[in-house]
């Protein structure tokens, strides 16, 4: 029986993804049955995923049953679901046990009365809230150079879900999607309010809206009346002195409004058409719109424009930073095969040091569509390292996304500390970051403010950490920023015996070590102190550009 | 929690009418409401590891678990319930082969057996993994655990899970792969960690 690879686990993943979802076709059906009967892997591998989707069902159901908590009494209709069992028992044990009755019709009372209350939870509105807190409406799921207004008191990034509220956009295009399915791209500057799951306001500025037949009803509220859509494509701009222009690309909307003088108005839209409603709220037939409208392929495009100008913008620079005679070590992570276990340094200055050999990690995506990542999440997965180098002041600079701080540290380059000035640079599990040296007589450990919170974990974060021996000093940045300094107690030469990449040695913390749990796309170490301008460039041009991305499928 | 269990005992009480019964039988009908209530979680999931399809494990659990009502008399307390309940699902799941023949995800017996003799033995590392599943589902953003928990809601499937994550059905399917994935990962790391 041979050990899995990597390649043949994630495989078996897919299958038994597509398994539970009632989709894996018949000939990957008959592989995964040979494969269940002669692999205990692959078999206890099965056996683990089907019991945590049984585990995931009960788990549903138990926060099914949380919401009940204190509201039985006023929602009798609500059942918990994964009782049903227990009332067929019941009215088994009941009437077939210790009463003469026919069971069977109890049975089917039980059974009847507990689907009665599955179809009564169904009919509840959608989209509730089970907290009882305030409801989440729609989530913003693409942006393009997009500014904010200055006087914005919510400012959500890509990914984020919106309750009821209002968006102020200064430039730049916004996609929000409805939860109940209708599609809006806002094209700054523009203010707009999300009101309910199929309702959303136009104050002021341009959107376009695509409404598929799921969502038809969804209304845009504007200053003299509203648009009711009835599945379609339309766009409308709202203009500052209060007109209105509408214009249907596809489908059929209406308008109703009131004029100042109180008179109603109601226009029926059809494709092609497009309606002017003056400051007064009359509506008159136009031609066409003035400006058109930007499109959610528009959007598409332009964002993948954009990606594809800063992915230029990034590659131009990690070129500089690798020809750059001060960088000592420095990986991209790009360019890998999947199955690659050579990490490539790519600075061309340093040829003492060598490749990394990648133990254990696995390639994933990393802050962008088809940039290449290492995530380690299993005990043993690292990347060794001989960084020979002896440096008297130095940056270390990394691209990391945190997953998790529950262990003592979250190791991002560790080296034994035996002799003075070995060096280690983590996160420990307060979220601060900590540059260890090692001193004459213990190690010493500078640690920086609390850097790392719950919010920022799962995301990709920039942390930069320098050491100046010249000035006594060492900084810490994060996301380009100078985030906190320490005085050093003690100067030492930095160096790095038995190096590592995303685990710490068994002597730090641990007896076996601990294993960074997250991903790391790009990662240097620099001769010399960087400025904060340098660090500032590195953060705003690398900075992910894409929907971000909580765990890294893709391969580089 | 406790609360929740309560609310589930009493509610199984009013409708097993205890109060009409004697006391002998009051006795063994609480008896047998306590071990299922224990229980019917990891007979479930012993049936669906059988039976992959949920609804399929779901009607297993449910004929299942008029059987185990009736052959009660013969449990002797004090020994293990849960084998005992699962010899009488597993009987079941031979039984509905005939039933889900035509389904395209049904093992052959050979492998039927291999399975329930392996999971049998990883009872214990199973129910380590459960308790795992909670802490990591914890660590999910708020968007992957809302959807991931719709879509195993009872009678809820991926569209309701697209719907409640602002998801295309294509994009759900991804994202639920991606999170059971993650939980996976998540699970079997917490668990070594532990052991280490």
């Amino acid at each position: 029986m041979s050990k899995l690879t990597d390649q043949e686990f994630l495989e078996l993943h897919d299958m038994l993804d597509a398994l539970v979802e009632n989709n894996l076709p018949k000939d990957k059906l008959d592989k995964l049955e040979k494969w269940i009967a002669c692999n205990g892997d692959v078999r206890m591998h099965y056996i683990e995923f089907m019991d945590m989707s049984a585990s995931l069902h009960h788990y549903a159901e138990e926060l099914i049953g949380d919401d009940l908590d204190g509201a039985i009494e006023e929602k009798p209709n609500r059942i918990i679901s994964f009782t049903k069992s227990f009332l067929a028992i019941a009215a088994v044990l009941v009437l077939g046990l210790f009463f003469t009755k026919d069971f069977r019709s109890l049975f089917d009372e039980f059974h009847l009365s507990s689907t009665s209350d599955i179809q009564a939870e169904e009919t509840l509105p959608p989209f509730s809230d089970p907290a009882g807190g305030r409801d989440t409406v729609a989530v913003l799921t693409k942006s393009v150079g997009i500014v904010w207004d200055q006087s914005a008191d919510f400012q959500p990034i890509l990914g984020d879900t919106l309750e009821a509220g209002l968006l102020q956009i200064e430039s730049g295009l916004a996609q929000v999607e409805f939860l109940q399915g209708a599609t809006v791209v806002l094209e700054g500057p523009v203010e707009f309010s999300t009101e309910t799951p199929n309702e959303g306001s136009l104050l002021k500025g341009k959107l376009r809206a695509v409404v598929p037949k799921v969502a038809t009803g969804f209304a845009i509220n504007l200053p003299k009346g509203r648009v009711i859509d009835l599945g379609t494509d339309f766009g409308l701009n709202v203009h500052a002195g209060g007109s209105t222009e509408l214009f249907v690309y596809e489908g059929k909307v209406i308008y109703e409004g009131q004029t100042d003088s109180g008179d109603s108005i109601t226009r029926e839209l059809r494709r092609g058409e497009s309606i002017f409603i003056d400051p007064y709220g009359y509506a008159n037939w136009v031609e066409m719109p003035s400006e058109p409208f930007i499109s959610a392929a528009d959007l598409a495009f332009r964002s993948m424009e954009e990606s594809h100008r800063r992915h230029e913008a990034w590659v131009e620079l990690s070129n500089a930073i690798s020809a750059d005679p001060k960088t000592i070590l420095y990986f991209t992570f790009d360019n890998h095969s999947p199955w690659s276990r050579i990490l490539k340094n790519e600075s061309l200055a340093n040829s003492m040091v060598q490749n990394g050999a990648i133990v254990g990690c696995k390639w994933g995506e990393g802050r962008w569509p088809g940039k290449g990542a290492l995530s380690f999440n299993r005990q043993n997965d690292r990347v060794r390292l001989k960084l020979p180098s002896q440096l008297k002041s130095a940056t270390f600079s990394a691209w990391i996304k945190l997953d998790s701080l529950k262990q003592d540290i979250a190791p991002i380059l560790c080296s034994e500390p035996k002799s003075i000035g070995s060096t280690s640079w983590s996160i420990n599990r307060t979220g601060q970051i900590v540059l260890s040296t090692r001193g004459a007589r213990e190690n010493i450990h500078y640690k920086s403010a609390v850097a790392f919170r719950s919010d920022k974990l799962s995301r990709w974060s920039h942390v930069v950490t320098t050491y100046n021996a010249k000035l006594g000093i060492i900084s810490h940045y994060v996301n380009g920023r100078s985030f906190s300094r320490e005085k050093l107690n003690e100067i030492v030469v930095l160096n790095f015996p038995k190096a590592m990449i995303g685990h710490s040695p068994a002597q730090l913390v641990d007896k076996k070590g601990l294993a960074f749990k997250g991903s790391i796309d790009e990662f240097g170490v620099f001769d010399g102190v960087l400025d904060e301008l340098e660090i500032r460039s590195m953060y705003e041009i690398g900075m992910p550009f894409e929907f971000p991305n909580s765990i890294g499928t893709g391969l580089p | 929690m406790l609360r929740k269990q309560e609310f589930q005992k009493e509610r199984l009480s009013k409708q097993l009418n205890f109060e009409g019964m004697k006391e002998g039988e009051q006795d063994r009908s609480s008896e047998l409401v306590q071990l299922m209530m224990k229980y019917q979680r990891r007979i479930f999931a012993y049936i669906h590891t059988l039976v992959p399809s949920r609804s399929d494990a779901e009607d297993i659990l449910q004929e299942a678990s008029v059987t185990i009502c009736e052959k009660f008399s013969d449990f002797q307390t004090g020994t293990n319930f849960y084998s005992w309940a699962c010899q009488i699902a597993y009987w079941k799941v031979r039984a509905a082969r005939k039933k889900f023949a035509t389904s395209k995800v049904v093992f052959n017996q050979e492998v039927l057996d291999v399975i329930s003799q392996t999971r049998i033995q990883a009872e214990e590392e199973l129910d380590n993994r459960h308790g795992a599943l909670s802490r990591c589902l914890q660590k999910l953003n708020d968007r992957d655990r809302r959807m991931v928990l719709t879509r195993y809601e009872s009678g809820k499937n991926v569209t309701a899970a697209a719907q409640a994550s602002g998801r295309t059905i294509q994009g759900a399917y991804k994202a639920l792969n991606r999170i059971r994935k993650t939980l996976f990962d998540c699970v079997s790391f917490e668990l070594a960690t532990e052991k280490a």
